[in-house]
């Protein structure tokens, strides 16, 4: 597996997503937001956790503009993988590879805890390593988590089985109690929570790491 | 409407939440107006004001595109847009 990370000003998560994908068996190549192209042969695009461009304007919509962001939705389009994580989440909503929208936390407060997820589909590559109905415990370090979407798209995610995860106590007020989605043809999610940072015995907790070595064992048979 | 060198022109973009949308920062602004006993505030609703200057002849088609493309979001963003 080949893994892509992309890097922008204010992304604060890209090594320790690197450090996750590596640790599945990954190859990965960092990207830098102003080049227009990735590299030869990339299976999965990481875009990581942070406050890329300092969240000016909305959460990830600077980002979503930048040049790299053109070929991540190629290679999304061409049926590429893609994961966003947190502030990476925010920017496919904002790209339009996934619906909906991240607003401020309910409580207006930036949330730094270790949450329950119910993992509620199994039925993608991400998600293939849990039960659904599996409860894991990943960290969630946020400001904007508060997942909105108008009530049909709300339908039709939980319709098609597109939530990934949901919180079991909602920490920031998102819709459904959403952590994380699938785009259509469940090649692309984002989530809220950091499963890198519950990626090694040193975290305090591994429960991310069937995300990654799912990941990695679906894309090397691919 | 040009300024007097006939150069520049300005646009401004109002955008807010579209009804219906929490608005967490506008409740936050209420609930601290009702605090300093302002008691006859009923609702706030927080929104943003961006000023462009454009080079003459930008049409106000060009500034919706801008809205569009990236100065809002219209899953949850309205906004309009006045020249001059």
């Amino acid at each position: 597996m080949h893994a892509a990370v992309i890097v922008f000003p204010g992304s604060n998560c890209d090594r320790d997503l690197a450090v996750a994908f590596e640790a599945a068996g990954a190859r990965v190549s960092m990207v830098w937001h102003k080049d227009s192209s990735l590299p030869q042969g990339v299976d999965i695009v990481g875009i990581p956790g942070g406050f890329s461009f300092g969240d000016y304007l909305r959460c990830g919509a600077i980002a979503a503009n930048s040049p790299i962001c053109r070929s991540v939705a190629a290679h999304a389009e061409r049926g590429g993988y893609a994961l966003g994580v947190c502030n990476g989440f925010q920017v496919l909503t904002e790209t339009g590879l996934l619906p909906g929208v991240l607003l401020r936390n309910a409580g207006l407060k930036y949330i730094c805890q270790t949450v329950g997820l119910k993992v509620e589909t199994s039925q993608s590559v991400y998600t293939e390593g849990y039960n659904a109905g599996d409860v894991i415990d990943i960290p969630i370090a946020h400001h904007d988590g508060n997942y909105f979407a108008d009530d049909e798209t709300i339908a039709r995610l939980q319709g098609e089985g597109r939530v990934a995860f949901s919180y079991m106590n909602n920490p920031n007020g998102a819709r459904a109690d959403i952590a994380g989605i699938l785009s259509e043809n469940r090649r692309v999610l984002g989530m809220m929570p950091h499963p890198e940072r519950a990626a090694d015995a040193g975290h305090g907790g591994t429960d991310g790491q069937a995300l990654f070595r799912a990941l990695a064992g679906a894309l090397v048979k691919a | 409407m040009k300024n007097n060198e006939g150069q520049i022109m300005k646009a401004t973009v109002h955008i807010m939440l579209k009804n219906g949308v929490l608005d967490p920062q506008g409740e936050a602004v209420r609930h601290a107006l009702g605090a300093l006993g302002f008691d006859s505030v009923q609702g706030v609703r927080q929104g943003k004001v961006i000023e462009l200057d454009l080079d003459e002849g930008a049409t106000e088609a060009d500034v919706t595109a801008m809205c569009e493309k990236l100065l809002a979001n219209t899953v949850i963003e309205s906004y309009s847009v006045e020249m001059g």
